[in-house]
């Protein structure tokens, strides 16, 4: 081998040397711009990349009543949450999880879009509720579902049913709208979120504050272990004012009328399909009950329901959703009255001993209104005991639509009363000349102001507002505002708040007056419109005083209604009853809060007045209004 | 055989730097597959040791070739040549094992499997360094054309495969060793741009008028999805995008020996072989990229120096072809790795796992510290 050399070897190494010294520069400028200047982004990058957060919700706090007896509660169950973007690619997860969720693969894909869209890579919630055989079967093809986890799940348990459906209201998923008002409150796209009732009005107390779990997953999203952790804390728990044996009385008494009047031939009482009950304490505002029938079973909304379901809850034209008691927008037939006497009897208009003749027919102008039979002479505590149009006209005609309207508010119609349920309780109506112009611009007719004085034609009140008025007279002229959480209490039982009862206001009227109208009212009861539905009942012991009414409406059955406090001297409990479509107050609503007094005052059940045949008669039967 | 003054001329910056490239590279092969159950099997080392063996085996074929002299008798050279294309000629028929697509494999039994084409870069270089060294002059068209014949045979035998990332190994040292031999510049200039010209043609023609491409689909995306990999994130852009990411969050420190999450989680597949340096710097960061870097400097730094103090033509253009063997898989794995480059599967020398790389490298190791040893003749 001979040695040669070769020509321009230097040249040639000092070529390749620059090409050496500039690819490795580029080299190094790269790394140096990944790392250095870029690294934080691209840190966050692969943070994200391999992280997969779940909000894990905290048990909802418990509801009591005012006993401490347990009205609503959370159960233990599961949810299957999934990463969309770790699912979505993999027809065979999809496939599996539709298949044993029994979700089509539309609903799903629906599902996640809906819920993923604000968060990514992160696992939301696809299917809560779920059953163990279900969860027994995904949690063996764990292997092969990665972006899948089954986490624990405290799902709101409604042990009464529908019972109260309308006081605890139902869950179901924030909505976009809602998210955006409680910004900045911690709540989540796919949270579940009270909808109407407590659960929405105290949702923030209720909620608590969920778990965060931070799961480090691989490349396909199964999760490897969890990163970090932080537990929830349970929401707090309400106590009610509600008495949940009154409330069950009250739940029980409406629908057994209700079924009763089902059964009756006569066919003002056989359209019965909906009513309210209202029992609060006259004395600080406590409701102990209410009830708006129909109900829904607020159980059906807590995994995720059906849209059969729903439908048919939605198309109930009885609007089972409505609560009545705060939204059911009356006239209040003949339980106006004892406004109208106790406005005529403040303004001087009429002495206690000053007697009126009904004969029957009242007229105003070239109209005329009836009254059904022909009372005779009759003193204003007559004219409530016996419901007595004619008397109620007359005072109505001397005070005038104004001054009438004027007492009416004073008592609290025309105004919400604050109670703190949601949706908010309606404001009714009182109309007077002024408002019929502005409204309808309508000239006011002399004839209206004889009709709102008995509660028809321009009054609307709802069954909390005529309750707030009856507790107003029966406690002697304080207004208080109702009230139906007293305490919140954390899990560990501290309490959190505690809500004295709130007066509204005093009304300032002479006890004299007032005295004159709860005697009115005392009558009406012991030997007027509503003896029948009390017979048997130990008035002597305990007085009931209460007001019937029968409220003419368009096209429609008449309304019952009886608002009512007891004992009539040392007034404790209010009662005001709605049988819609009832017919009379007397004999479709008295019976209801008949039963209400009994179980209040621990009465044994009296024969006459608990079936229904023998609860009404006598001279009422034909009047047309009370 | 043994000389002491042999022993004392190695080129210590040289094989130091081979070594200690090689321990990091057993290190991060552990990172990277520790937890991967598929490819170890249950044991972490299970990859590690195979590695190691071949280390072993790599150090005692450079230690053997050290000890002889790289200017063998000519029948020796034919016989490499000759055993080259019957491995390649082996790997394609029904001998060969088809990985991913494509047919580079030879199983030798066992766990132990063989990849003719990493042996052939070696194979191709020593061979056309003696083929270039025996030509008194560079005059005739023979003379021009004698050497693309020699390269072609081989060449088309690792096209068809196919394996295109060797492929590109081959023609960068070919015409790096083209022109340290003295080829003159405007011819070499002339041939690449006619094969550039061709290329182009070549895909103009495939699509006007549909002809035929001699490349598969998979290997055209993965060719040009680096310029964009946000173009298809969930396939063939994956890669790029998982190892951009994987080098970014290592940031300056690192996140810390065996803290990476790119590999062990398997965002970043092939995170032990193609792979190994994003890995690397996710967990060492640039401080540790920049080693690695600076190691593989010295290393084509000292192999510049050799090259030129090379006593013969021969002892030059293996240098050369070795150099540009290695400057090439540096500049393409570590530039795919940052995502400069185009994904082509392309290991990096001495790092990324696989036996027939590392004992291919070592062996050309040890041609070099051959050279070096072999560098004046008063020495012996």
């Amino acid at each position: 081998m001979k040695n040669r050399t070769i020509k321009g070897l230097e040249r040639s190494v000092k070529v390749l040397t620059i090409l050496v010294v500039l690819i490795f520069s580029v080299l190094l400028f790269r790394l140096w711009y990944l790392q250095i200047v870029r690294g934080e982004e691209i840190f966050a990058k692969s943070s994200q990349n391999r992280t997969r957060p779940i909000w894990i919700t905290a048990p909802r706090g418990n509801i009591f009543d005012r006993n401490g007896e347990l009205l609503v509660t959370s159960r233990i169950s599961h949810v299957v949450s999934v990463v969309p973007e770790d699912i979505k690619d993999n027809p065979y997860v999809v496939q599996f999880l539709g298949r044993v969720l029994g979700l089509s693969e539309e609903e799903l894909f629906q599902r996640m879009e809906e819920r993923a869209k604000y968060q990514k890579n992160q696992y939301v919630p696809l299917k809560r509720d779920v059953d163990a055989s279900t969860i027994g079967q995904i949690l063996e093809a764990k292997l092969d579902l990665p972006g899948v986890v089954v986490e624990d799940y405290p799902v709101r348990s409604y042990p009464k049913g529908e019972w109260g459906a309308h006081l605890f209201g139902y869950l179901g998923e924030i909505s976009e709208q809602e998210l955006a008002q409680r910004k900045g409150l911690g709540y989540r796209l796919g949270d579940l979120v009270g909808k109407m009732g407590l659960e929405k009005t105290f949702d923030y107390e209720l909620r608590g504050e969920e778990a965060v779990r931070i799961w480090e997953v691989d490349r396909v999203g199964q999760p490897i272990r969890v990163l970090e952790e932080k537990k929830y804390i349970p929401g707090n728990n309400l106590h009610l004012t509600i008495d949940l044996r009154l409330q069950a009385v009250a739940e029980q008494a409406l629908r057994d009328q209700l079924a009763w009047a089902k059964t009756q031939t006569n066919p003002q009482l056989n359209k019965a399909n909906a009513g309210s009950v209202v029992a609060l304490d006259p004395r600080n505002g406590a409701v102990l009950a209410m009830v708006s029938y129909p109900e829904f079973d607020p159980n059906l909304f807590v995994g995720n329901i059906t849209s059969a379901a729903f439908n048919e809850l939605i198309n109930n034209p009885l609007n089972p959703f409505s609560n009545r008691v705060t939204r059911g927008q009356f006239m209040p037939g003949s339980t106006f009255k004892p406004i109208t006497v106790l406005a005529a009897l403040e303004e001087g208009l009429v002495k206690p001993d000053e007697t009126f003749t009904c004969t029957g027919v009242f007229r105003v102008g070239n109209r005329q209104l009836r009254c059904n039979p022909a009372h005779g002479k009759q003193t204003v505590v007559d004219g409530l005991k016996n419901s007595c149009n004619t008397v109620m006209a007359e005072l109505a005609l001397r005070l005038g639509p104004e001054k009438l309207a004027a007492y009416a508010k004073l008592l609290g119609l025309g105004a919400k009363t604050g109670l703190k349920l949601e949706p908010e309780d309606l404001a009714g109506l009182v109309g007077d000349p002024e408002w019929k112009k502005k409204a309808r611009n309508e000239p006011w007719y002399p004839m209206e102001t004889a009709l709102i004085a008995i509660g028809q034609s321009f009054v609307n009140v709802t069954p909390i507002q005529l309750a707030q008025v009856y507790a107003a007279i029966a406690s002697g002229g304080q207004v208080y505002q109702p009230q139906l959480v007293w305490k919140i209490t954390s899990a560990t039982g501290e309490t959190v708040a505690e809500f004295s009862p709130k007066a509204v206001r005093k009304i300032n009227v002479k006890p004299e007056n007032l005295a004159v109208v709860r005697e009115g009212l005392t009558k009406v009861v012991q030997e007027g419109t509503a003896r029948y539905a009390f017979a048997g009942f130990p008035l002597a012991r305990i007085p009931v005083a209460g007001k019937t009414g029968t409220a003419e409406n368009v096209g429609k059955n008449d309304y019952a209604f009886f608002a009512s406090y007891a004992p009539a001297d040392n007034p404790e409990l209010v009662v005001v009853v709605v049988i819609e479509e009832g017919g009379f107050g007397s004999q479709a609503a008295a019976p209801v809060a008949r039963k209400i007094y009994e179980a209040y005052f621990g009465l044994e059940k009296s024969a006459a007045g608990a079936t229904g045949d023998n609860r009404f008669g006598g001279p009422d039967q034909a009047a047309l209004m009370e | 055989m043994w000389d002491k003054k042999l022993f004392k001329n190695i080129d210590y910056y040289l094989l130091i730097s081979v070594l200690l490239l090689v321990v990091i590279g057993l290190v991060m092969i552990y990172s990277a597959t520790r937890n991967n159950y598929a490819l170890t099997g249950g044991d972490p080392f299970a990859l590690v040791k195979k590695q190691a063996l071949a280390v072993a085996m790599g150090i005692a074929g450079m230690i053997l070739i050290m000890l002889s002299d790289y200017r063998f008798p000519d029948l020796i050279f034919h016989i490499l040549y000759g055993l080259n294309l019957l491995l390649l000629l082996l790997v394609l028929s029904p001998l060969g094992m088809e990985v991913k697509g494509a047919k580079s494999w030879l199983n030798l039994g066992g766990a132990f499997s063989l990849q003719p084409s990493e042996l052939a870069k070696l194979l191709v270089i020593l061979t056309l360094a003696k083929h270039l060294a025996d030509k008194e002059e560079i005059d005739s068209f023979w003379d021009l054309w004698s050497p693309f014949i020699h390269i072609f045979f081989p060449l088309v035998l690792i096209l068809l495969q196919p394996d295109l990332g060797t492929t590109l190994v081959f023609m960068f040292f070919f015409f790096v060793m083209l022109y340290v031999a003295g080829y003159s510049r405007r011819f070499l200039l002339g041939v690449i741009l006619a094969g550039i010209s061709a290329l182009v043609l070549l895909f103009v023609s495939h699509y006007y008028l549909g002809t035929p491409l001699p490349f598969k689909e998979y290997q055209i995306q993965r060719m040009t999805i680096f310029l964009n990999p946000d173009r298809d994130p969930t396939g063939s852009g994956w890669n790029v995008r998982q190892a951009i990411i994987a080098v970014g969050s290592g940031r300056f420190m690192g996140k810390g020996l065996f803290q990476g999450t790119q590999g062990r989680l398997g965002f970043l597949p092939e995170s032990h072989n193609d792979f190994i340096f994003a890995i690397l710097c996710e967990e060492l960061g640039f401080l540790g990229g920049f080693l690695v870097l600076a190691l593989f400097f010295i290393i084509i730094w000292r192999c510049l120096v050799i090259m030129q103090q090379a006593k013969d033509k021969e002892g030059v253009l293996i240098t050369a072809g070795i150099t540009a063997m290695f400057l090439f898989h540096i500049m393409e794995n570590i530039g795919m790795n940052i995502g400069i480059m185009p994904i082509t599967g392309i290991p990096l020398p001495f790092v990324s796992y696989g036996g027939s790389a590392m004992i291919t490298n070592l062996l050309a190791i040890g041609f070099i510290e051959n050279i070096w040893l072999r560098r004046q003749k008063l020495l012996f």
